[in-house]
């Protein structure tokens, strides 16, 4: 972890010589990033709009009193750029360290840094598009349903809580971690397959979840009794001394079939309705 | 209702403009499972609150938005399907059709908004030669509010305040045995959102752990949040294995 | 040389929408063709450490991808990747021809107009492209493989 003694020495050690970044102005860089970075989300630009606000609080230390460098600063970072907004926070905080470097130093030019913002967005957003979405969302969201459909309120803001936890931390540590050890250490992460690693055990838990999730959240059973000879079958108990929960496992199997076959969600959801409702008619299903 | 239809097209319209990234993930994203205690609170029925968001974030709940691309949009679905149907005090399996419609309608206006808001970046450029700073802040914040109130407040608002009436009375003509009918579909629709999941998360070495979960609620009926702990602690397991080839921690 | 598509995606790697193209089309192998990029240590280590699991990622000048294709005789199922389309017309100027190109994705710059939402050209690179027309090379626009193509010549015309 990134403490603010750290940083403040990273910022001390930089060569005299040149104005540097307080830490408040990385603060109000992250800020504007994890709050802003889409709010101008456009085709064009994607997050340029968005970069380019988060460097402000940079550009506004660094040249205070000149147009021009304000100017190039901003034209710099209003170009394409589009990345995961978590993890690519960590290119916020290099670029901002670059930034800091440029204004004693002009031979980091242009190319230098729109090669770096080129280069990491595609790695961060390809890592951050799996772990947010695929992977954290889904095992807070499958915990949040799973008690809000037991009628717990906790659900909901579980789920809301724990995001926003994640999003703060991960995209604060990403950004001070880039602003200290610069693109070095993005490639010494990618190179000691932690990455790989924190997916994979991720992935064991979300797919754990998903399974806990397939028994418990898909309601459907069936009601059909029969009295054959005297005896009263109840189609349910023989199923469940088989195997409990057959039927929500043999609808998420077959529903997973179709996904994979490319069938449209419309008409999957219409086949479910046929289904429920004429299962339910003929007291098969409920 | 008027105050209702206000707040949660209000609550649609900064999800597509100044809604904060750290609680995008959350609030867009799992719009129906937030829609659904929200309008719980307002309508004084969280149970039936709860249940229905929950149903319905299940349905959408394999949903990513892949480089900037809405498949359909969840927060429009949310916000404004969930709480059409719950006013009109639908079966979650009617919310979901409501909410795909939504969805669907919704993920032409978010094309919309993107492609109109680049106007505002011509705006910045100009800032940008000036070197006035506090430009990019009207041009990234406040421009895009304007866009999406149109796009946004406006079709939400309309569609929860004369919409809902509408369904109400739709509701009233259905048969009883269709609204049986129903609650089974209801029960049915998860399984749509867990297969979009699997999708996702596929990998035939995981399979075990697939069955570990399915059989720790099937047969030992544990609930979700003891599930998820032991899972954690798996996770780490292999997590700690995987990093030093031995666990050394 | 079993080459499954030609691809112009600035995103290159990284990202879902590679993903979706990958595991469509079975691929194992990926060869970005850029010049620069070879030379730029920084890139290149940043690309093969992304490399996703499984798949063989290789990022060469013309002249060395030139010469594999020369030498290449495995049938291993192989994505051509690009980030600019002067590579692509360097290739075909040493009568190497694609037969298709996949544009899918290039972003903004001052020098670029748009085409399409997400394919922005500069007039140097339409010339680029009208010239890799005129020597046989189907052009076309797709950006998933379940979206429909779009023959870049309509989109020229304006």
């Amino acid at each position: 972890m990134t403490t603010t003694k750290e940083v403040n020495a990273a910022t001390e050690t930089k060569d005299s010589g040149g104005v540097r970044l307080r830490k408040e102005d990385l603060t109000k860089s992250w800020l504007r990033w994890v709050t802003f970075g889409q709010a101008g989300y456009n085709y064009e630009r994607m997050q340029g709009l968005g970069f380019c606000h988060s460097m402000k609080p940079i550009i506004e230390r660094l040249y205070p009193n000149d147009k021009q460098g304000r100017s190039s600063a901003m034209k710099r970072h209003l170009t394409y750029y589009n990345t995961e907004n978590n993890w690519g926070a960590a290119i916020a905080g290099i670029v901002a360290s670059m930034e800091e470097d440029r204004a004693s130093d002009p031979s980091i030019n242009d190319e230098a840094i729109n090669g770096v913002k080129m280069a990491l967005m595609g790695p961060l957003a390809g890592i951050g598009d799996t772990v947010t979405q695929s992977l954290v969302k889904t095992i807070l969201l499958g915990i949040g349903c799973s008690l809000a459909m037991g009628g717990n309120i906790l659900g909901p803001i579980l789920f809301l809580v724990g995001m926003s936890v994640y999003t703060l931390l991960l995209s604060h540590q990403a950004y001070f971690i880039g602003y200290k050890s610069g693109k070095a250490s993005v490639t010494n992460i990618l190179r000691s397959g932690t990455i790989k690693n924190v997916t994979e055990a991720l992935g064991i838990l979300g797919i754990l979840v998903l399974g806990a999730m397939v028994a418990s959240n898909i309601g459907v059973g069936t009601p059909f009794s029969t009295v054959v000879g005297g005896m009263e079958i109840n189609l349910q108990s023989i199923l469940d001394s088989i195997l409990p929960k057959m039927i929500p496992l043999a609808a998420f199997l077959v529903t997973y079939r179709f996904v994979v076959k490319g069938v449209k969600l419309t008409v999957i959801i219409a086949a479910m309705f046929i289904v429920g409702i004429v299962g339910s008619l003929i007291g098969l299903l409920g | 209702m008027f105050l209702h239809a206000l707040v949660m097209a209000v609550i649609v319209w900064i999800n597509n403009c100044i809604c904060p990234m750290w609680l995008k993930w959350s609030v867009y994203l799992g719009s129906p499972l937030i829609a659904g205690a929200i309008n719980g609170l307002i309508l004084g029925d969280l149970q039936y609150g709860l249940v229905f968001g929950a149903t319905i974030m299940m349905v959408f709940m394999g949903i990513s938005v892949v480089g900037g691309a809405v498949p359909s949009d969840v927060n429009l679905a949310g916000y404004v399907g969930v709480t059409v149907s719950m006013i009109a005090k639908v079966d979650p399996s009617i919310g979901v059709t409501v909410s795909a419609t939504l969805g669907a309608l919704g993920a032409i206006a978010n094309p919309l908004l993107m492609t109109l808001n680049s106007m505002w970046v011509h705006r910045a450029d100009k800032y940008a030669e000036e070197g006035n700073t506090n430009g990019i802040f009207y041009m990234n914040v406040l421009a895009p509010m304007g866009i999406a109130f149109v796009l946004y407040f406006i079709p939400s608002f309309i569609i929860i305040y004369f919409g809902a009436p509408i369904l109400d009375a739709a509701m009233a003509v259905i048969p009883a045995w269709l609204l049986t009918g129903f609650v089974t579909v209801g029960k049915l629709l998860p399984a749509l959102g867990l297969a979009l999941l699997m999708q996702l998360l596929f990998k035939k070495a995981m399979l075990p752990f697939f069955m570990f979960g399915f059989v720790m609620s099937a047969y030992l009926n544990l609930g979700i949040v003891p599930i998820a702990i032991i899972g954690a602690g798996i996770a780490v397991l292999h997590y700690m294995y995987s990093q030093k080839g031995g666990a050394q921690a | 040389m079993n080459i499954m598509l030609s691809r112009i995606d600035e995103r290159l790697i990284h990202g879902q929408v590679m993903t979706r193209w990958i595991s469509g089309l079975f691929v194992t192998r990926i060869i970005l063709i850029d010049d620069q990029i070879a030379k730029d240590e920084f890139m290149y280590e940043v690309l093969m450490l992304s490399a996703p699991v499984g798949i063989t990622v290789l990022v060469l000048s013309v002249d060395d991808a030139l010469k594999l294709f020369r030498e290449d005789s495995s049938d291993e199922k192989t994505l051509l990747l690009f980030k600019d389309v002067r590579y692509v017309k360097a290739l075909l100027d040493k009568d190497f021809n694609v037969g298709r190109l996949n544009i899918g994705n290039i972003g903004s710059s001052p020098i670029r107009k748009g085409i399409t939402r997400e394919v922005f050209m500069s007039d140097e690179e339409i010339e680029i492209v009208k010239a890799l027309c005129s020597g046989g090379i189907y052009v076309y626009i797709q950006k998933l493989p379940t979206d429909k193509e779009v023959d870049i010549r309509t989109r020229l015309q304006k």
